[in-house]
């Protein structure tokens, strides 16, 4: 086995929305290597989604400490936050975020465009190899108006991996589709997995999250089982 | 029950909701300044441009008529009136003011008569006492019957029954028929009337010889149906039968009591005014809009949840239409708060128009309410569409359309074109001003007066005596008056006196090309009263008629290189002798009317004797009317012949020379604000709608690693495109726009202040992009949930 490092440490994380006093976050402990896939689970309303925001530095910190990649996110600039965000962090919505005025094309063209590296003539090549990943090569110019819920969420995970993120943040991914295409969203997640993407994934579908290599039970904030 | 719980439960809210937005209470202000000027302009043009003036009622259409011969207008003349009578069955009625003599035991009073032909009851004037029927259209030859004012019966008569009684007016008996309307001023414009004489009786007192129809006299048409048609006709007929040459022609106005010219410089003026501040409520209703528009969009939310806890839609329509009348209801008594001091503003916009008491009469009211309804159902409309377009665009959050981001933006370059405009202009007129007020006179216009007085004048006699110097110590006597002087020339005043001198090589003594040079015959100490510094030599002396001083551009201009000693002028008398004057001194040079005028070349001369041409002037503390009185008891102690001196001090005559200008700058700040204010409220709004609508793009954008800045500066950039050409075609014209100010202000300098106006509203365009950006930042994870 090859030693893996660490992508994620939390050192007892707090985090209260802006103007309230409930810890939605309550003093959180949780390490995530590269590579790992975990899965959150837990009832509405117990911080998922918020513990994600914080992961995917939507949010900021409250008290305690978070690690991403050996960084204290406290520390960075908003300049290097802004740099995180998009070269290491993907994230995938239950309602997919797509910018419906755009084309599936030029979707995938947003993440690019604050990625100095990528040149733009680099752009087409970069998103035909994502859609061919996620098997929409031949939608790359319809209007997201113009494609199924399982199709726009397959877009959206190719907009997350466009520009090669090591961490995958999807919440709720499946929430918004019928189980058959729940199916196909899961098994393009796993590719992923394999292919070296740490995932943290939220679902409530106790089923999906077998598939993960790790479940975390979140309630009222707080883990409950490490498994 | 239940609805007054409902209602007073919606005001609370609203007020709640309201009291703390500034944009809320400053876009109300903002929409009711111009409601309140509109309100004005159209009070005034209901003062002055009608017959409701003089608290006439008029039954029938009063319209003044011009024969206009070339280009000399004048009255309708008598052998017209007849051919108007018989061929048109239309009613002539002459008007004109003039003063009569009116004696009351061995006392004579002056009393300003206004002079009609009749038409009482057609104008609608009803007579406090006795009655006008004896002086609609009376022959010459019957009695004289007169009406008194109001006024004058009451300080007179006290109030005594006078129908009856006589007065002896320019010597000639006349009746007291009525008593005139207690409202009644005069028949024309800002004057009054003591009495009111038939016209036809003006040779009888007296006036009538060559003046009977001189141009102060104006002539109205009393008729019910349109004119024009009646006129054209009548115009060809008297053509025909050539009675009215060919350049000859009726002009028509419905100017009531004044000047047709007077009229239509005020009625252009206030029309002008009245578009301009049309235009003003346009902008202010778009900063008003937006502000609304903005403000319904964040309250999506709370109406949703009022739907959610059961409010029906009637309930919700119910409060709609509250919130529409409370807002109606304030912009109505802010812009009746602000009538009052929109007053005064005006003024200083039409200096023409002396302010007057605005009275609400039934008619104004009528005027005040139909201005109000209208801008009400403006109003409702922009509130109804609001509220429909908020309605249709309940997927909000998502992104605004290019469109609708274009539309915004391209308003906005324009709204701020037009203010850095606006603000160019106002800082060069202030500017302008300034430079003004700074220029030197030559002469120190403080706490100084100029009287002028009434000298009974007997043919050609001359009075050498004493009388000037002992007028001037006389005064100077007195506590309250620091100094007098006498002057034939006096600053800021048109009179003026030239005389034609020469110097010992021939030349004429003169500043220009004009052989004769102002010549101000002066008491000694004119100089000093006037802060005018003496160059060279000493001033004047009573004694000595034979010595001048001259100005500084004068002794330039002819003595530059002699002592002053030798330099001498001559006068040419009427005999033909040449007689020599000694220049006794160099007073520096003022500029007599205008600072900005070039210096006026001068000749000071001592005054001998009064001639009736003199003004005193005056350095006093004392305020206008004590000085009047002062001034009386002294001219009447030396010779009660010198009569009814008026004082007038320096600063009103400034300021009245300073009130075009004032007029202007005025009327451009105003202009300024309002657009100012309208441009920076629909920035704010309109940039905060426009984020708040694409929220979750630009929060999406934020999580896919963009920066704010990016953010920004794409919108900054796609606003640029539209607004620097904008600012660069717009400054190419702007100084064909600003040439009545060229005088002064160079080009480079409106280019430079207009460029840098606008980047100044590029920069604030920018902040308010970047607090907005900030704001969705922090709420992201909300957006995108
Ligand atoms: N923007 C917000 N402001 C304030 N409180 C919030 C906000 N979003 C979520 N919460 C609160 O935080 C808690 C956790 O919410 P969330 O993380 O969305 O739960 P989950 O995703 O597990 O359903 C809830 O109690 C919710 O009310
Ligand atoms: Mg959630």
């Amino acid at each position: 086995m090859t030693q893996r490092s660490e992508l994620i440490r939390l050192e007892q994380l707090c985090f209260s929305y802006h103007g309230t006093e409930q810890l939605v976050l309550d003093h959180l402990d949780l390490v995530i290597e590269q590579q790992d896939y975990v899965a959150i689970l837990g009832t509405s309303g117990s911080g998922k989604s918020t513990l994600l925001s914080v992961l995917g530095l939507v949010n900021p910190p409250g008290q305690g400490h978070y690690f991403l990649l050996g960084h204290d996110v406290r520390q960075l600039t908003d300049k290097s936050v802004a740099l995180l965000k998009n070269r290491e962090i993907g994230f995938i919505f239950q309602n997919f975020n797509l910018l419906n005025h755009l084309s599936v094309y030029q979707n995938l063209c947003v993440p690019l465009s604050y990625n100095s590296d990528i040149p733009r003539s680099m752009y087409r090549e970069k998103a035909e190899q994502v859609l061919q990943q996620v098997g929409m090569l031949q939608f790359s110019d319809r209007l997201p108006s113009q494609l199924s819920g399982g199709q726009q969420q397959r877009v959206a995970i190719a907009r997350a991996i466009i520009n090669n993120p090591s961490l995958i943040l999807a919440d709720e991914p499946s929430g918004n589709l019928d189980s058959a295409t729940a199916e196909l969203i899961f098994d393009i997640l796993q590719q992923l997995n394999e292919a070296g993407k740490t995932i943290c994934l939220i679902t409530h579908d106790v089923g999906f999250a077998t598939k993960a290599k790790r479940v975390l039970r979140l309630s009222d904030g707080r883990f409950i089982s490490n498994g | 029950m239940a609805k007054s719980k409902l209602v007073a439960d919606l005001l609370q809210n609203w007020w709640l909701r309201h009291k703390t937005s500034a944009g809320t209470w400053l876009s109300l202000w903002l929409v009711s300044l111009p409601i309140a000027l509109l309100l004005q302009v159209w009070a005034i043009q209901n003062t002055y441009l009608s017959p409701g003036f003089a608290a006439l009622n008029p039954s029938v259409t009063v319209t003044q008529i011009v024969h206009q011969q070339g280009t000399a207008p004048s009255p309708l003349a008598s052998y017209l009136v007849k051919e108007f009578k018989q061929r048109a069955q239309l009613t002539v009625v002459y008007e004109k003011m003039r003063w009569l003599k009116w004696s009351e035991a061995d006392q004579e009073h002056e009393v300003a008569a206004s002079f009609i032909s009749g038409g009482f009851n057609a104008l609608g004037v009803k007579p406090a006492l006795g009655s006008f029927v004896a002086m609609e259209f009376p022959a010459a030859d019957t009695q004289l019957q007169v009406a008194i004012s109001y006024q004058f019966w009451t300080s007179h008569f006290q109030q005594k029954n006078v129908i009856g009684h006589t007065l002896m007016l320019n010597g000639k008996l006349a009746l007291i028929a009525a008593v005139m309307p207690e409202r009644f001023v005069s028949f024309r414009s800002e004057q009054h009337a003591d009495l009111v004489v038939p016209f036809s009786f003006l040779p009888l007192l007296g006036l009538a010889d060559a003046d009977q129809l001189s141009p102060d006299v104006f002539s109205y048409l009393l008729h019910n149906s349109p004119l024009s048609p009646q006129l054209a006709q009548l115009e060809v007929e008297l053509k025909n039968e050539a009675l009215l040459f060919d350049d000859e022609s009726f002009t028509t106005s419905a100017a009531f009591g004044m000047s047709v010219r007077q009229f239509e410089t005020i009625k252009a003026r206030l029309g002008l005014l009245s578009q301009l501040f049309m235009g003003l409520l346009v902008f202010s209703l778009l900063a008003f809009t937006s502000h609304i528009a903005s403000a319904s969009d964040k309250r999506l939310n709370e109406m949703s949840l009022r739907k959610m806890l059961g409010a029906t839609s009637a309930q919700l329509g119910y409060q709609r239409h509250l919130e529409m009348l409370i807002i109606l209801s304030l912009v109505l008594v802010f812009s009746l708060l602000l009538f009052w001091p929109c007053a005064s503003l005006l003024g200083l916009m039409l200096p023409d128009i002396p302010a007057t008491e605005f009275e609400l009469s039934a008619a104004k009211l009528r005027v005040l309410l139909q201005l109000l309804l209208v801008v009400s159902l403006v109003i409702s409309l922009i509130l109804y569409a609001q509220h429909r377009w908020t309605q249709h665009s309940l997927g909000r959050g998502a992104t605004v359309s290019k469109a609708e981001k274009m539309q915004t933006f391209v308003l906005l370059a324009a709204l701020f074109v037009l203010s850095s405009g606006a603000l160019t202009y106002s800082s060069q007129l202030l500017l302008q001003q300034w430079r003004y007020s700074q220029l030197d006179r030559g002469y120190n216009t403080e706490q100084l007066s100029i009287v002028t007085f009434d000298f009974p004048k007997f043919g050609g006699t001359y009075f050498v005596n004493k009388l000037p110097s002992l007028l001037i110590s006389n005064l100077m006597a007195t506590a309250e008056i620091q100094q007098a002087a006498l002057t034939s020339t006096p600053v800021l005043h048109p009179a003026a006196s030239y005389v034609t001198f020469y110097t010992s090589t021939g030349a004429a003594l003169t500043g220009r090309n004009n052989a004769q040079v102002l010549t101000n015959h002066i008491s000694p100490n004119y100089f000093e009263l006037m802060g005018i510094e003496l160059l060279q030599g000493e001033s004047l002396n009573w004694d000595n008629y034979w010595q001048v001083v001259i100005s500084e551009s004068l002794w330039q201009q002819h003595f530059k290189d002699i002592p002053l000693s030798q330099a001498q002028i001559t006068q040419t008398m009427n005999d033909g002798e040449r007689r020599a004057i000694q220049v006794v001194g160099v007073a520096k040079d003022i500029h007599r009317i205008n600072p900005d005028d070039p210096v006026t070349p001068i000749v000071y001369r001592v005054t001998p004797t009064i001639t009736g041409q003199e003004f005193i002037v005056l350095k006093s503390t004392a305020s206008v009317e004590p000085l009047q009185q002062l001034v009386q008891q002294e001219l009447s102690k030396l010779d009660t012949t010198l009569q009814n001196p008026k004082v007038i001090s320096v600063s009103d005559l400034i300021r009245q020379q300073q009130a075009p200008q004032l007029a202007l700058l005025s009327t451009s700040l105003v202009l300024t604000l309002v657009v100012l204010v309208s441009s920076l409220l629909f920035c704010l709004n309109a940039v905060s709608l426009l984020t708040r609508k694409s929220a979750r793009e630009l929060a999406l954008r934020l999580t896919l690693g963009a920066r704010r800045r990016q953010l920004v500066l794409k919108e900054l950039f796609t606003l640029s495109v539209i607004y620097l050409p904008l600012v660069l075609s717009t400054a190419l014209a702007l100084p064909d726009w600003f040439t009545r100010l060229d005088r002064i202000i160079s080009n480079s300098a409106i280019y430079l202040l207009f460029i840098g106006f606008n980047l100044i509203f590029l920069l604030f365009i920018l902040v308010v992009l970047y607090l907005s950006v900030r704001k969705i930042k922090h709420q992201s994870w909300q957006y995108l949930q």
